[in-house]
């Protein structure tokens, strides 16, 4: 992780100082204007599709740009997604009354009460729940760079903070409560949670219709999330990002 | 009995959106802030854009997508940390039997357990109006009152059940703590109050301060967001 670090920094360095070391190469324009606010809305995916996510991510972005061709990025994406357990588990709990109890669902008598309120969509099975939220220092190079539209490409590190809940195991056994209220044999499911950081990489591929002091864009982007000293394939993971987004310049 | 039925909540969104195209400047802002949710007991953080048209020198009106999540204790103390609840690398091929082996605190590097077991995620639609009650130089100093279409997604620690558990394949006697959750997914129409305090930096930048109030009396949740924005006008 250092050693990438490293490698990063030098790369931005050397990119600072051959841009820097050249002005008459690069001249800007009167009036180029170096401060980008971006502000998006779009989609956000894991990897294969396993997990799809019907609420909207939101993401903000501040750019420096340092020519007409290279810019820094700072960016913010959130991304949550709930779903039933993808896992088929080999047991099932084998007694009503203590179903709801062990598997994430309500009560027929819950069920009716929030339904004679008016409440819909119910839906008792997303059990895995996860909230995602990386903030990326990135460059940005744009290729294709012509009057009203860029062509760019993205890449950097992120730092990522998620929070994740979900049946990660279980076991086939008999049960007995303290106040005899139930015995008999059950799948015990582990409801387990985690919050933490990781580190990852992103690459993101964009294009933007510029104005005089707005732009418009889409973007799409791909984080490699991998926690920090610590390899599970369960927190692993490869989420896809693509959104619309406006920005201000000044 | 319902206060508002989806129906007519949404087409006073509508009817709002109708009326704010009369209005002539734009704004567009990213907030950023602290959620806590009074009767769950929750907090956690909210982002959101809001887009905003300037309908007179007085009203504003303001559309906007957002959302929160928020996470709690709920029913667990500090006695019940997730150390009960036991779970299993994939590195680690040994099941959970009576003894510890390969499960120990050192399991799970880098990863702390949560002990928030309660979480609600919430994303608001809301349309609002607000009017500036003062203005000098470049404060402003607003109040507003909006409609929101909120979709909540809510789990939480309904119970924690006490018993003995005998393994069948290795035939153990353990104590175990059984969390028993209550999952629910709906969508409610509230009332989203509002102060604000807005900071032009000049003629097309500012910053604001704001502290909105979810009201949803047939959920029952009521919750407040307090956010930084930024934001540009155009």
């Amino acid at each position: 992780m250092k050693k990438a670090l490293s490698i990063f920094i030098l790369f931005f360095a050397l990119n600072s100082f051959q841009i820097y070391a050249q002005p008459e190469h690069t001249p800007l324009k009167k009036g180029f204007k170096r401060h980008t606010f971006k502000i998006g809305l779009g989609l956000g995916f894991e990897d294969a599709l396993i997990r799809e996510s019907h609420i909207p991510s939101i993401s903000l972005a501040y750019e420096y740009s340092l020519n007409k061709y290279f810019s820094l990025n700072a960016h913010l994406f959130s991304f949550y997604r709930a779903n039933g357990d993808v896992v088929n588990y080999p047991f099932k709990a084998n007694l009503d009354k203590y179903t709801n109890s062990i598997n994430p669902r309500l009560t027929e008598v819950e069920r009716q009460e929030l339904k004679e309120k008016g409440i819909v969509g119910l839906n008792g099975y997303k059990s895995f729940k996860k909230f995602t939220l990386p903030v990326d220092i990135s460059f940005t190079a744009y290729p294709l760079s012509l009057k009203k539209h860029k062509l760019g490409i993205n890449f950097g590190l992120c730092v990522n903070y998620s929070e994740l809940t979900w049946y990660r195991d279980y076991t086939y056994g008999k049960l007995t409560l303290d106040n005899n209220t139930f015995s008999g044999d059950i799948n015990l499911l582990t409801n387990t949670a985690f919050r933490h950081i990781s580190g990852g990489t992103t690459l993101k591929v964009l294009y933007e219709f510029h104005f005089k002091d707005y732009l418009i864009g889409t973007r799409m982007a791909n984080y490699n999330v991998i926690p920090i000293g610590f390899f599970d394939q369960d927190l692993y993971s490869v989420v896809w990002e693509t959104s619309l987004y406006f920005g201000f310049k000044f | 009995m319902k206060i508002i039925s989806i129906k007519s909540g949404t087409f006073c969104l509508v009817l709002m959106f109708c009326i704010s195209l009369t209005a002539q400047k734009n704004m567009l802002r990213a907030e950023l802030g602290y959620s806590t949710h009074f009767a769950a007991k929750l907090s956690g953080v909210n982002l959101g854009i809001t887009y905003q048209r300037k309908i007179n020198e007085k009203f504003n009106y303001s559309l906007d997508i957002g959302y929160s999540f928020s996470s709690g204790k709920g029913l667990l103390n500090n006695d019940d940390i997730a150390s009960k609840i036991k779970i299993r690398s994939y590195l680690n091929p040994i099941p959970y039997v009576a003894t510890n082996f390969g499960w120990s605190d050192k399991s799970f590097r880098q990863i702390r357990l949560s002990v928030h077991p309660d979480k609600q995620f919430n994303m608001n639609l809301c349309n609002s109006v607000n009017y500036c009650i003062a203005k000098k130089g470049k404060n402003e100093f607003l109040v507003g009152l909006g409609i929101a279409l909120t979709y909540f997604d809510a789990m939480s620690l309904d119970e924690i059940l006490q018993g003995q558990y005998k393994d069948m394949l290795f035939d153990v006697n353990q104590n175990v703590l059984l969390p028993v959750f209550k999952y629910e997914e709906y969508i409610d129409i509230g009332f989203l109050p509002y102060l604000e305090y807005v900071r032009h930096i000049n003629d097309k930048l500012f910053w604001s301060l704001n502290t909105k109030f979810g009201i949803y009396p047939d959920s029952n949740n009521y919750f407040n967001m307090t956010s930084v924005s930024f934001g540009f006008k155009f």
